[in-house]
């Protein structure tokens, strides 16, 4: 709520920086991106996860323990180091990506390259490397279900989709709204892949939310409006983590 | 392995009498073809997440020519480690290294010793207040961390704590998140345990460090893995905390690397791959604890 630029005095100017983001169509090409991103990123990650997890819980003991590290390398490795593995995947021509590209006979530049792909080419490089994360998590969960209630399903003769819809499901339900929470979060924070990677480009299809307000608050020095755009997000997050909430409890509710 | 056992030996197998029941022994057959139709199917998942690594690593072996070959070779031509010895003859990268480890070490044990004393004092001690006071630890946890982010920013600048040390520790040391975790699992111990111990003459800090720190050993070494990474990781608080180049952490140092006018792409590889390769050792040495720490705080979160 103040015009700031943190080394002179601040100056308090009222709900000014609330309405001049409304103004701004760089901060809302911000939130139309975070939210292109998290509404593609985060079911695709909660499927994919989900997925993992339950096809982990089919196998034995050795086999799990090497999936699951091979799948649980990327959470741990920094993000800077995954830039630079995919930053060499989307190299444009001579990158992994058009190498495999033209096996098939197509000419991949860059994904990076165009304003139409360079989201999802972020989308992808971060759900790879995040999944590993939920499905461990999902894995724990499914574990928890009683052998005894898929036994019973058996013998009633419930095919694999029905013992997932039926229990799988509703039992890891908790673990589904806490992490569907927890990645919606995580989606609108990321914040290393468009700062170096893209740096917003091409021409703002990948500044994002978390972008644009670094950007304000260290480029512009606009602290205050920085902060404004903060605050605005935070009760915004309240708010879909109410509703999040409330949907998933009331709809599946038995 | 451990917490994650599987469910694909519960059923039973054979008949009350011994003998391999027909029915039985076909869906077993089914079972077994499953079991490996997920383990073959799950290959190409795995060969995705697992590529761009060995990409990584046999490429840092490649002259600066091969890398950019338009078609992909996977075994370098030449064994090439200039690239290797030019970014460990700048120094930087251990400079970092050393600069995130001590970061992220101490941060760590400050975060795993307030985690322990505050889950205790939560669980187990009664003073006006303390139900506030906790709901207030729990509040912060629900806040995301770009809320803070510019205030906490502007607050360190004023304290003078920008390109310190303390600086970059501080904002790790209390873990709401780990002090309630640790106060939830305290929970489940017995009372008459520490009034034994308080009987016997022990003190507050006696019991803590005799009792309390071995019994919750699981949930701390969870809050320790989680909050070293954590840190280790971090990119953005020290980039604006931090200009000065000695002190940069690892992150900081390879963004110098990568962002270098100049490019030199072998450079690049084998700065990731001298910055990784530690990591990966210490996660496949105690990839158990570490996955185990990770289901462990998921569950509770």
């Amino acid at each position: 709520m103040f015009n700031w630029d943190l080394l002179s005095e601040a100056i308090f100017v009222g709900g000014d920086n609330f309405v001049k983001m409304w103004k701004d169509k760089l901060f809302l090409n911000g939130l139309k991106i975070s939210f292109i991103f998290i509404g593609i990123e985060v079911p695709a990650i909660l499927a994919l996860e989900i997925l993992f997890a339950v096809l982990f819980s089919k196998l034995g003991r050795f086999s799990q323990k090497v999936y699951l590290t091979i799948f649980f390398m990327p959470v741990i490795t920094p993000w800077l180091v995954v830039i630079m593995m995919w930053g060499f995947i989307f190299y444009p021509n001579v990158g992994l990506l058009s190498g495999f590209g033209q096996l098939f006979g197509l000419d991949i530049v860059s994904p990076l390259a165009f304003r139409d792909t360079a989201l999802y080419a972020m989308i992808v490089m971060t759900i790879w490397k995040f999944v590993g994360f939920g499905t461990v998590i999902f894995l724990v969960g499914i574990n928890e279900v009683p052998a005894v209630q898929y036994e019973a399903a058996i013998i009633d003769g419930a095919g694999p989709w029905a013992q997932f819809r039926h229990i799988t499901l509703p039992l890891i339900r908790p673990i589904l709204l806490g992490m569907s929470i927890v990645s919606f979060i995580g989606a609108l924070q990321i914040f290393e892949p468009f700062f170096i990677m893209t740096r917003g480009g091409p021409i703002d299809a990948t500044r994002t939310f978390s972008l644009y307000l670094y950007q304000q608050a260290f480029d512009q020095l606009r602290f205050g409006y920085s902060s404004a755009m903060a605050f605005f997000m935070f009760i915004l997050l309240l708010g879909i983590s109410v509703i999040q909430l409330v949907v998933v409890r009331s709809r599946w509710e038995y | 392995m451990g917490v994650l056992r599987t469910n694909s030996e519960s059923l039973p197998a054979a008949e009350p009498g011994g003998r391999v029941s027909q029915s039985t022994f076909y869906s077993r057959t089914r079972r077994r073809i499953g079991y490996w139709a997920i383990l073959i199917g799950l290959i190409p998942g795995a060969a995705i997440m697992f590529i761009p690594f060995f990409w990584m690593y046999i490429s840092s072996f490649k002259t600066p020519k091969e890398i950019l070959q338009p078609s992909i070779t996977w075994l370098p031509k030449t064994f090439y480690t200039a690239g290797y010895v030019e970014t460990w003859q700048e120094a930087t990268i251990l400079q970092g290294y050393g600069n995130s480890l001590l970061i992220a070490g101490v941060t760590t044990i400050l975060a795993v010793f307030t985690s322990a004393v505050c889950g205790y004092v939560f669980a187990k001690k009664e003073f006006a207040g303390k139900n506030l006071l906790f709901i207030f630890v729990l509040s912060t946890i629900m806040v995301p961390f770009f809320m803070l982010f510019i205030p906490s920013f502007v607050l360190y600048f004023k304290l003078g704590l920008k390109n310190t040390y303390l600086g970059l520790i501080l904002p790790g040391v209390f873990t709401p998140f780990g002090i309630l975790i640790t106060r939830q699992f305290l929970h489940s111990v017995p009372n008459e345990l520490l009034d034994a111990a308080r009987a016997d003459g022990a003190g507050d800090i006696r019991i803590l460090w005799h009792i309390i720190i071995p019994l919750s050993r699981s949930v701390l070494s969870a809050i320790a893995i989680l909050s070293f990474l954590g840190t280790f990781n971090d990119f953005l608080w020290p980039l604006v905390m931090i200009d000065d180049r000695h002190m940069f952490t690892l992150p900081l140092v390879l963004r110098l690397i990568t962002g270098r006018q100049a490019t030199r792409e072998d450079q690049v590889l084998a700065a990731a791959v001298m910055s990784i390769t530690p990591i990966l050792i210490f996660f496949i040495i105690f990839q158990r604890h570490i996955i185990r720490g990770i289901a462990l705080t998921g569950l509770k979160g």
